[in-house]
């Protein structure tokens, strides 16, 4: 079984520590990366499609980032989806915004996957583990 | 009614009351309302003391000119159209038209237009028949202008407490569930972060707040120059920034009457937000001016900068704790509290920005009555 492979997109210093902790205590066996801007999770998603690193089954991303937002992460990943390896990313919009103008504006993204808003608690991300690995995690 | 046959004398009698009837109606509808008639192009054949009143013309100014002449320029085309297609048609016409007097203010007036027709029914001429409500739009104008900065406002505080009290709340409940000691330790180490970030937002709402408060604040007459020269002076731009060209002209408006407190921290702000972003491939170059635009005196700062990108950050720009670069020491408050001060005064503040260009910020301090 290869282990989760998890990208953390999100400017909050405190949630990328405590996020990160969060999912090691779920399972000692998965791969966490952390990006502060959208910017930088791009070049790593090109990173991915050159075949230097392996691409992640899970995106937590936040929406408001410097730089590069959300929204702006999830338009040039769309561009970029062609070219992805053949294997299913799922985005999830991490937020502590519950402006429904962006829960509105999220749906019309048929790259995510989910819509949670913060804070993301253990049991909340083991549900998120859980509908992505179906269980195996 | 007449009854048959009636006498000549009957009937001069019977005229008589209905042309004193009609009289009195006129004389209680002059009193009341502002009154025009027009022919069917709308040129006005007849105008009642009222109309020239608010409308500032005199009599023999109005009649003969088409209606137009009172036309504030408000309304989309639109809003005539359907109104001349309603009229044209023999209908009544109701609704709020703003107008513009010949002195150049504009009057609200609720108005209510009825064609005469003739015996085919074709309209002739049309009645307008108007109420001043000028005061009444003033306070839904100023109503929905409150009510929204109220909404921003509670937006802004819902949105900057969130992500750190969701953090707070996080670390809560794994403090809760820790089974070690050290551990337990290091999440405890984390938790200052965010307090003292709720703390300082908590700080910047308040010192917000009280600027909204201080509406009645006392203005004094300002020479623009003298303050902004007193800004420049105590930032040290000569000293700091000895190559960046700082330029400003207030000779079009040379005076205001405002607070010096705010003018003073709006042109801090601006001015040192210019030279914080300012580009590192080519020279600071900051332009500050003043002039007079329809009756208000806008103020205007432009530089050469890194620039923002509008489209991303455009709307957010004014609000609570936002930068939009990687600069660490920037901080979003400033521009938060420029608009808070210029909103405060009556006025408002927009910028223009392309990225990689540089920026204009444009403060207009008091806004004419605009309504």
């Amino acid at each position: 079984m290869k282990k989760p492979n998890i990208l953390l997109v999100d400017d909050d210093e405190v949630y990328l520590y405590v996020t990160t902790k969060i999912l090691k205590n779920l399972t000692k066996d998965i791969l966490v990366n952390t990006f502060t801007d959208g910017e930088q999770a791009i070049e790593y998603i090109r990173l991915c499609i050159q075949g230097s690193v392996e691409l992640p089954e899970i995106i937590l991303l936040d929406i408001n980032m410097p730089f590069l937002d959300g929204w702006g992460f999830l338009s040039e990943f769309k561009k970029m989806k062609p070219v992805l390896p053949n294997h299913q990313v799922n985005i999830f919009m991490v937020t502590s915004s519950n402006n429904p103008n962006d829960f509105k504006r999220a749906q019309e993204f048929e790259e995510l996957t989910g819509y949670v808003i913060k804070p993301v608690y253990e049991d909340k991300m083991a549900e998120i583990l859980t509908e992505v690995y179906n269980g195996n995690w | 009614m007449l009854d048959k046959e009636p006498d000549k004398g009957q009937l001069f009698k019977y005229l008589e009351s209905v042309f004193t009837d009609l009289e009195q109606q006129k004389i209680a509808l002059d009193k009341s309302a502002i009154v025009a008639f027009t022919d069917i192009k709308g040129n006005i054949t007849y105008v009642n003391d009222k109309f020239c009143e608010i409308s500032k013309f005199s009599h023999d100014e109005l009649i003969g000119q088409n209606h137009r002449i009172i036309n504030s320029g408000y309304h989309e085309p639109e809003f005539f159209r359907n109104l001349w297609r309603t009229i044209a048609k023999g209908m009544v016409w109701n609704g709020d038209i703003r107008n513009k007097a010949k002195d150049g203010s504009f009057y609200w007036v609720a108005t209510t237009i009825v064609p005469y027709l003739d015996a085919r029914g074709k309209p002739y001429q049309y009645v307008s028949i108007r109420f001043d409500i000028t005061k009444q739009k003033k306070q839904e104008l100023e109503l929905k202008h409150r009510t929204k900065q109220l909404e921003d406002f509670c937006f802004i505080v819902s949105h900057n407490l969130r992500a750190p009290l969701s953090n707070l709340l996080l670390l809560t409940s794994m403090i809760e569930g820790c089974e070690s000691f050290e551990e337990q330790k290091l999440l405890i180490d984390r938790v200052a972060k965010p307090v003292h970030l709720l703390n300082e937002i908590f700080n910047e709402l308040i010192a917000s707040l009280q600027i909204r408060q201080d509406g009645e604040i006392k203005r004094e007459s300002l020479f623009l120059q003298d303050c902004f020269d007193k800004i420049v002076e105590s930032l040290n731009v000569e000293v700091l920034y000895p190559d960046s060209s700082i330029r400003s002209n207030f000779t079009k408006a040379p005076t205001i009457q405002y607070p010096k407190k705010y003018l003073m921290s709006i042109m801090q702000n601006l001015l040192s937000n210019a030279i914080r972003y300012g580009s590192p491939d080519r020279k600071l170059k900051v332009e500050v001016k003043s002039y007079e635009k329809n009756g208000s005196i806008w103020m205007e700062v432009k530089d050469n900068g890194i620039g923002i990108d509008m489209k991303a950050n455009g709307k957010k720009l004014f609000g609570l704790r936002k930068t939009f670069h990687h600069n660490h020491d920037a901080k979003g408050f400033s521009l938060f509290i420029t608009k808070t001060q210029v909103e405060t005064m009556g006025g408002s503040i927009h910028a223009e920005s392309e990225l990689g260009k540089g920026s204009s910020f444009y403060v207009q301090f008091n806004k004419n009555d605009s309504i």
